[in-house]
């Protein structure tokens, strides 16, 4: 299957100085990710995952290389050009969730719908993510597993193209886990929307359609996952 | 209202302590400022307007007798625009129900008519009527003083003679907007008081028939108020005993209102301030804590699409918010002050009226303000949020950047336990911030001392004047220079300690273009009792004061 190219990255590297050492975050990635895909980056504490997945997302800027997103060289943008790409193009899930506490589960979403082109509605994102009923409940009375759905209704509100999720299930339990892989699952599959999981757990990696291994700042492998699974059938 | 609207209320809600006390720093500063500026307008407006209207003179001269063909020629005097002549006399006044010893000042008005040059305000009753020598106007304070009104009678000693006055009116004029008795450092409208009544009454009660002791005069409009006009005025009054002409910014009661004006015009600025410059520092320390608090909020913002300018506008109205309710607060009650104050100063300056006034430009000057301050307060705190990238922002904060302090450096860290060493770093590390705490401590201590000190120092200036310099009981002005006979006349009243004499010597001091009208009598006391080596102080008790007088201060 050929599809759209959404991510190309060349040789792309990150050097953090934190004080008066330098660290080597990214070392020289070469990547191509597609429309549609569901990817699962794996790899160990350190190994650059975080820092591949700001850069793609606009967050942060590289060192080194280029990273084209459809085309478009996100290297050479300017801070308003990536706000721009931000705020139209992509949808990050966190580990933390990191809701505004002081806005209910909508308001949360609407802080997105609100500036985006063509978003839909937040009771539309929470009923994605069955959280229909929860919608008016602040960030505190929610189980972590619930607050992390709002993060992805929140996510996927606007529409993105690709949705960069940063070891959503980090923080929750297997089972709550498992529902919240199952709803950016269903997002990745109702919206077709290019979906990156970073993950340390090599069980999630099983329903992802390709893994990418990365380890000390450099790809060591990319795997095409012939027996995707349901998050469903996961057990960590 | 928009999702991020709400963030702010919510967090405005979260934090409503703190904000509450922001707001009430700040509506203080605007209460203030609004107040006193709007009533220093009104005060300066209402004076200037009662001036014009009332004719108040440009200059004045007092002289011991002149004959009114000389007002033809001190008309004359190039840039002189009106002269008006009249008498004024000091006179002793028994008022029913009270025992002290009462003064006053009755000065001349023309026979039925108001005078050309300050004019009388006439409160209550009416003016004097032509030929009636026993009508008298009382000043307004006087009159309240004493509880009298028109119709009621007060016996005055006029040259030596007892003479019953009749009150027909309570009037108020531009020159004694403030009526202190020569001499005097408050005013005491129970023991001194000023009238007015017809010319001739006054010609025949002080043998000034056809002849004038004070006159008033205005400028022809242009030139400026020089020295040559003062000049030729007491040439011309020199022969009959003139006392020095002087201009309206020496008269008493202009000069003293002008000085009270200037003192609240200071207070009007710094009072403000002060408020203003707290409320920012307070506005910097919770908007710093807050965004400190917020930093994975502002990440989050900034990863799905907000700009710089978004989240800096989003902290921006939260302290504008704040600053608002407070602006909005003070100028309410700053209005309401403004009234209170307007009418407390109509009490004690005797305005005829006074018209509350709120310009525009004030109302502006404090939204600008406190708008201005506060955000110049919150600026910092708001650029950090602002230039945090997002992918920083949402990792905790690196920890902070410590280093050795120089006296560890130096090898003494031995004598320090780790809780010290702590509190030295967290010093040296900041020592911007740490020289700013010191100095706000020593600042609130000075002022707690000077506020101390303000009141030993008003205590000792009291007991120097009063309990070593002016330790007389009374004092008897004579309206004419009199013989030492009368010293010894007074010595040897019964229960009369001791009595000294001292002269009143009207002079003006000149240096290059500047010159001082200096209150004399004091001065000149000194000097005559320097000169005279009286030994009325004990000078060894009090160093401070013990000075002698530089040998070319005698020469006057």
């Amino acid at each position: 299957m050929v599809s759209e190219i959404v991510f190309r990255t060349i040789g792309l590297t990150k050097i953090y100085t934190m004080g008066q050492v330098q660290v080597d975050a990214l070392r020289g990635i070469d990547l191509e990710l597609h429309a549609g895909e569901l990817i699962v980056l794996l790899g160990a504490s350190g190994s650059g995952k975080s820092t591949l997945v700001n850069i793609l997302g606009g967050l942060d800027t590289a060192t080194d290389g280029k990273v084209f997103y459809r085309g478009k060289d996100l290297t050479r943008a300017n801070d308003r050009e990536l706000t721009e790409y931000r705020r139209h193009h992509v949808g990050f899930v966190f580990q933390f969730y990191n809701l505004i506490p002081s806005l209910t589960a909508r308001e949360n979403v609407a802080i997105v719908t609100e500036i985006a082109k063509d978003p839909m509605t937040p009771e539309e994102a929470l009923d994605m993510v069955e959280l229909g009923n929860r919608k008016d409940h602040f960030p505190a009375q929610l189980s972590g597993g619930e607050q992390q759905r709002v993060a992805i209704a929140r996510a996927i509100a606007k529409q993105p193209s690709v949705l960069l999720c940063d070891e959503p299930t980090g923080a929750l339990d297997s089972k709550t886990g498992v529902i919240v892989l199952e709803a950016l699952d269903r997002v990745n599959r109702d919206l077709g929307t290019t979906t990156v999981i970073i993950t340390h757990n090599a069980v999630q990696a099983k329903m992802a359609e390709r893994i990418i291994y990365l380890s000390d700042g450099q790809v060591t492998e990319i795997r095409l996952n012939e027996q995707k699974i349901s998050p469903r059938e996961l057990n960590w | 209202m928009r999702a991020l609207e709400r963030k702010m209320f919510r967090d405005l809600w979260a934090m409503r302590g703190q904000g509450l006390a922001i707001i009430f720093v700040i509506l203080s500063g605007v209460a203030a400022y609004v107040s006193m500026t709007s009533v220093m307008d009104t005060l300066e407006k209402t004076l200037d307007t009662y001036y014009v209207e009332y004719r108040f003179a440009d200059g004045f001269a007092s002289v011991r007798r002149a004959p009114e063909q000389l007002k033809e020629r001190l008309r004359m005097v190039p840039g002189v625009n009106h002269i008006e002549t009249r008498i004024m006399a000091g006179v002793n006044l028994e008022i029913a129900d009270f025992d002290e010893p009462v003064s006053g000042m009755i000065v001349s008005v023309p026979e039925g008519i108001q005078p050309a040059l300050n004019r009388l305000f006439i409160r209550e009753g009416r003016f004097i009527q032509a030929g009636r020598e026993d009508e008298i106007l009382l000043n307004e304070p006087f009159a309240e003083a004493h509880d009298l009104s028109p119709g009621d009678q007060l016996t005055a000693i006029i040259n030596g003679r007892r003479k019953v006055l009749k009150v027909v009116g309570i009037a108020l004029s531009p020159e004694f907007l403030i009526q202190i008795e020569p001499g005097s450092i408050f005013p005491d409208p129970k023991r001194y008081g000023v009238m007015w009544m017809g010319r001739t009454g006054l010609e025949a009660a002080y043998d000034m028939d056809g002849a004038f002791n004070d006159l008033t005069f205005t400028l022809s409009p242009g030139p400026d108020k020089n020295e040559d006009v003062l000049k030729l005025i007491d040439d011309l009054l020199k022969p009959y005993g003139g006392q020095g002409a002087y201009w309206r910014a020496d008269q008493p009661s202009h000069f003293i209102i002008t000085e009270e004006f200037r003192q609240l015009k200071g207070t009007a600025t710094v009072l403000p301030l002060v408020f203003l410059g707290v409320s920012a520092f307070l506005l910097n320390i919770v908007v710093s804590r807050l965004i400190s608090l917020q930093r994975e909020q502002i990440a989050v913002l900034k990863a799905f699409g907000y700009g710089n300018m978004d989240v800096g506008l989003h902290y921006a109205k939260l302290v504008l918010f704040i600053t608002f309710i407070g602006t909005a607060a003070g100028m309410v009650l700053g209005v309401w002050m403004g009234h209170w104050l307007g009418k407390l100063y109509l009490e004690y300056y005797r305005f005829p009226y006074l018209e509350y006034k709120l310009r525009f430009s004030v109302v502006f000057m404090a939204i600008v303000l406190t708008g201005g301050t506060s955000l110049i307060g919150v600026i910092q705190a708001v650029r950090v949020a602002v230039k945090l990238p997002p992918a920083e922002a949402m990792r905790p904060a690196p920890p902070a950047m410590y280093r050795a302090t120089i006296v560890e450096k130096l090898g003494l860290q031995r004598f320090f336990d780790q809780p010290t060493r702590m509190m030295l770093r967290n010093l040296e590390r900041r020592p911007v911030k740490a020289l700013l705490t010191i100095l706000g401590m020593s600042s609130s201590c000075a002022i707690l001392i000077m506020g101390l000190f303000f009141s030993d120092s008003f205590d000792y200036v009291v007991q120097v004047q009063f309990g070593l310099s002016q330790r007389e009981n009374l004092t008897v002005t004579f309206t004419e220079p009199t013989s030492t006979a009368a010293l010894y006349e007074i010595k040897s009243l019964p229960g009369v300690l001791h009595a000294e004499a001292f002269r009143n010597v009207p002079v003006r001091l000149r240096y290059g273009h500047r010159s001082y009208r200096p209150a004399l009598r004091e001065f000149c006391r000194m000097l005559i009792c320097d000169a005279l080596s009286i030994p009325i102080l004990n000078l060894s008790r009090f160093r401070p004061m013990a000075f002698s007088l530089p040998s070319g201060w005698r020469k006057f």
